[in-house]
């Protein structure tokens, strides 16, 4: 039975998901709002699960396709779905042209089944425990997303807008620039890290990391175990020609004993085409008892009802445990704080430099976050948002949160604000971490309030207008009172305040700015701004 | 692609048409009115921004006098908010639709129209309404949110402002016309045409942190537009220049055109309501900068309602 076949729908396939996710990361204006490219996220495994766990929709439900999926057909999600898998495997076949000739390029390896169960077992304790920590460093998806968001889309912004300035110079305005807000360097050193290692993780050793580190590779790997299809040696078929364990990527296929460890394939079906006598593939394999230990339960879900004392519960070891972070963290302040290249601002332009440092207690949490902790409980740290945010304002983090919230975003009024009329964070977020909201109630949802220091005002410190904060503010909750001669200063009036943090990236005093946005850990609402009719009018004349 | 094009084209046409026929443009004459030449300042009241401009333009001696055949045209609206144009934060859709028209049929061999946005360019361009306005009419929109776009370029007259960087369609341009819309502003007072130049320039912070009036007048002895129309059909009184809802806006169905911008924004003062256009501390310092009159009472002015 020949079914080489199967391998090369699964690269059209692969592809096909590798490309509709990287373009969401590298240029999401382009295409965020394509169906087809969204599609392209539903069976994402892991956020899938999470956003399940929030909405209990059938909108959120891929994981379930997955799941009924692998027990059809094995880990096909691996080596089709998962692009983090299909880089690995771009990876491979490069490496692959690099090699030697006639160098062996695979061979069977050990399971690690400690290591690989361990890690499943780390990432759902942690995370019943109320935190994401292990799946977001170890989550296939995720890692992908900040690889693509954070290292590749500057790239692609560079020779994006170097075509768009190759066409202006020929006086064609066409493609408009984008833009990439620099996040904090040291943000970007974990996926950079993360990629060099499975770069030579996999150059090396194939798809080790997907059978060692990968918590859904592990979870899968259980889940196919009892798959109703499963790749086999046929006894009699196989001449031992040894091409099927030399191409696979997984290292599961055991000539020894002419088996497949069908719980670590990918089902990349390489082996199904360099078979000389094409006898390995696919066969019935009804449910057949697991060889070893029984099998690990499924995760059970976290209830997303708005059960009060569950939530304070969470609340109270956040807290408690983001004290011993934070105590933690503050030994790694001079990291965190030393490539924070856009919060130096060295250089004032006002005359006088202002001296009084802006005392944030929280982070700014996205809108639809609802509060720290249940985001924090949430967010993967993909980075979808980060890549999304027509305005730049949403950053990865590093511990502004505490550990259990590294690399998730926050709102950086540094680099961007939070615009009155965009709600695209909730809508695109795929674990449900940022909830989508509509429009009109992410208006009245209060991220912090604006605090005034009148020290570092311009118009107090070089007596001059500016007004700067007022302009942008989308509610008046900033708007400007009588001052000394003639000018006038800025005000906060706190219950119309959004936290959109408009005025604080708006404020050009430095190095600390007049106006900041300290984050609420539990997001409350503000109110609505009045449309009181006007005042006065002018008449109707020409006074002049 | 090509027959859509051919189709759009042809709508424009016969709609500029049926508008000029109907607003009877090019027939009325102002009898009574009459000043020797050309007045310093045409207001214009109670008609439809496309009215308002087509018998203002005419009564400044026609879109002839500015633009010629095969010139490059660069209008520039006021872009800045991610509102829409019921809601006065930047300059009316239609009136830019209409300037557009006129250009090209003065014979401009293009009409660019651009903005340095405050809110994100690609949501004000389009919330605003001028994107497709200005596609309907024919003109090409560029961007204005990239610093690549901007030239150094010198104030020799500038008190706190002597360089800045100016957007490179400006500096290239054969005609540019200015066209505010008129508001209020928290930290300026009032946003009319000086103001409006803030969208040409990279760097709006440094103005803020160095002497906002003084910037905003320093500018002004530097760019001149060719022509200034101020946009007061709608007109935001109070919560400027962003505003909160439309209850911040009045119906003045009004225009202002004049070659000055400090006349401009003199005359507009006034029609925002202030007693004297010296409230506006840039105006005032314009006007002793002579960056252009605000005297408006020894000014030629021609006041037409519709």
């Amino acid at each position: 039975m020949n079914q080489a076949w199967l391998k090369k729908i699964r690269v059209v396939v692969s592809l096909v998901f590798l490309a509709l996710t990287t373009l969401l990361f590298v240029d999401f204006d382009r295409i965020g709002e394509t169906p087809t490219a969204t599609a392209a996220l539903y069976p994402q495994f892991v956020p899938s699960l999470l956003k399940f766990s929030q909405t209990i929709a059938w909108g959120a439900a891929g994981f379930l396709a997955v799941l009924a999926l692998t027990l059809l057909f094995g880990r096909v999600y691996c080596s089709t779905i998962c692009p983090l898998g299909t880089l690995q495997d771009i990876v491979i076949r490069v490496a692959d042209w690099l090699r030697k000739p006639r160098k062996v390029k695979f061979r069977y390896q050990r399971s690690h089944d400690v290591l690989r169960y361990g890690v499943l077992a780390l990432a759902v304790g942690l995370f019943l425990s109320g935190s994401t920590l292990a799946l977001s460093l170890l989550d296939p998806f995720s890692n992908f997303g900040r690889i693509a968001g954070d290292l590749i889309r500057p790239f692609y912004v560079v020779v994006h807008n170097g075509f768009e300035q190759l066409l202006e110079s020929f006086g064609v305005y066409g493609p408009f620039p984008l833009h990439w807000k620099a996040p904090p360097l040291a943000a970007l050193i974990f996926p950079a890290l993360f990629l060099l290692g499975l770069i030579g993780l996999s150059a090396a050793r194939g798809r080790l990391f997907c059978n060692t580190l990968c918590p859904v590779g592990a979870l899968l790997g259980l889940v196919s175990r009892f798959a109703l299809f499963k790749i086999r040696i046929p006894q009699d078929a196989c001449v031992l020609c040894a091409q099927c364990s030399i191409h696979c990527k997984a290292g599961c296929i055991r000539l020894k004993t002419k088996e497949v460890d069908f719980s670590r394939c990918v089902a990349c079906f390489n082996c199904m085409t360099v078979c000389e006598t094409h006898g390995i593939g696919y066969a019935w394999s009804g449910p057949v008892p697991l060889r070893r230990s029984s099998p690990v339960a499924l995760p059970p879900r976290p209830s997303n009802s708005p059960d009060t004392v569950h939530r304070a519960a969470l609340s109270r070891d956040g807290k408690a445990r983001r004290a011993l972070l934070r105590a933690g963290a503050t030994a790694l302040v001079g990291l965190a704080s030393l490539p924070r290249s856009s919060n130096v601002e060295a250089k004032p332009s006002n005359r006088v430099p202002t001296r009084l440092a802006n005392a944030k207690t929280w982070p700014v949490a996205p809108p639809g976050a609802r509060d720290i902790v249940r985001f924090n409980d949430l967010c993967t740290a993909c980075h979808l948002c980060v890549s999304a945010c027509p305005y730049g304002v949403l950053q990865p983090s590093l511990l502004d949160y505490g550990w259990s919230g590294l690399l998730q975003p926050r709102l950086d009024f540094a680099t961007g604000y939070c615009s009155y009329e965009c709600n695209r964070c909730g809508q695109v977020c795929p674990t449900g971490a940022i909830l989508p909201l509509a429009l009109v109630a992410k208006q009245t949802v209060q991220l912090g309030v604006a605090h005034f220091v009148h020290d570092n005002c311009i118009v107090y410190t070089d007596h001059t207008a500016c007004g700067a904060c007022d302009e942008y503010c989308p509610t008046k909750a900033v708007h400007m009172i009588p001052y000394r001669d003639g000018l006038s200063i800025p005000e906060v009036r706190p219950a119309l305040c959004v936290g959109c943090g408009a005025c604080e990236n708006a404020c050009p005093a430095r190095p600390y700015r007049a106006i900041y946005v300290d984050g609420h850990p539990v997001h409350q609402q503000a109110l609505r701004p009045s449309a009181k009719p006007l005042e006065h009018q002018p008449d109707s004349g020409f006074p002049f | 692609m090509q027959r859509r094009r051919f189709l759009a084209a042809l709508g424009v046409g016969a709609w500029t048409g049926a508008g000029l026929a109907l607003g009877g443009y090019g027939r009325r004459s102002y009898a009574g009115e009459s000043l020797a030449g050309t007045p310093d300042l045409v207001a214009i009241r109670n008609g439809e921004p496309e009215a308002l401009f087509d018998h203002g333009i005419e009564a400044l001696g026609g879109m002839g006098r500015f633009v010629k055949k095969g010139q490059k045209v660069v209008v520039k609206p006021n872009i800045g908010w991610n509102v829409p144009p019921e809601r006065a934060a930047n300059t009316n859709p239609r009136l830019v639709r209409r300037i557009v028209e006129h250009c090209l049929q003065a014979g401009a061999k293009e009409v660019y129209v651009f903005d340095h946005t405050c809110d994100a360019w690609r949501d004000s361009y389009r919330a605003s309404g001028i994107e497709q306005a200005v596609k309907d009419a024919g003109g090409k929109l560029a961007p204005g949110n990239s610093e690549n776009y901007f030239q150094t370029v010198a104030i020799p007259g500038g008190r706190r402002l002597r360089r800045t960087q100016e957007h490179e369609l400006v500096l290239g341009a054969d005609v540019f016309i200015n066209v505010p819309v008129l508001k209020s502003h928290g930290g300026a007072r009032l946003s009319v045409a000086m103001k409006n130049l803030m969208g040409v320039v990279w760097d709006r912070g440094e103005w803020h942190s160095n002497d906002l009036h003084q910037c905003i007048a320093d500018f002004a002895t530097y760019r001149k537009p060719d022509l200034n129309v101020v946009d007061a059909w709608n007109v935001m009184l109070r919560h400027g220049p962003r505003g909160v809802s439309t209850a911040d806006v009045m119906n003045m169905r009004s225009q202002l055109l004049s070659t000055d911008l400090v006349t401009a924004d003199a005359a507009a003062a006034r029609l925002f309501g202030l007693k004297q256009p010296e409230e506006v501390g840039y105006i005032r310092i314009a006007g002793e900068m002579g960056a252009g009159r605000m005297d408006l009472e020894n000014l030629a002015i021609r006041r037409i309602v519709l």
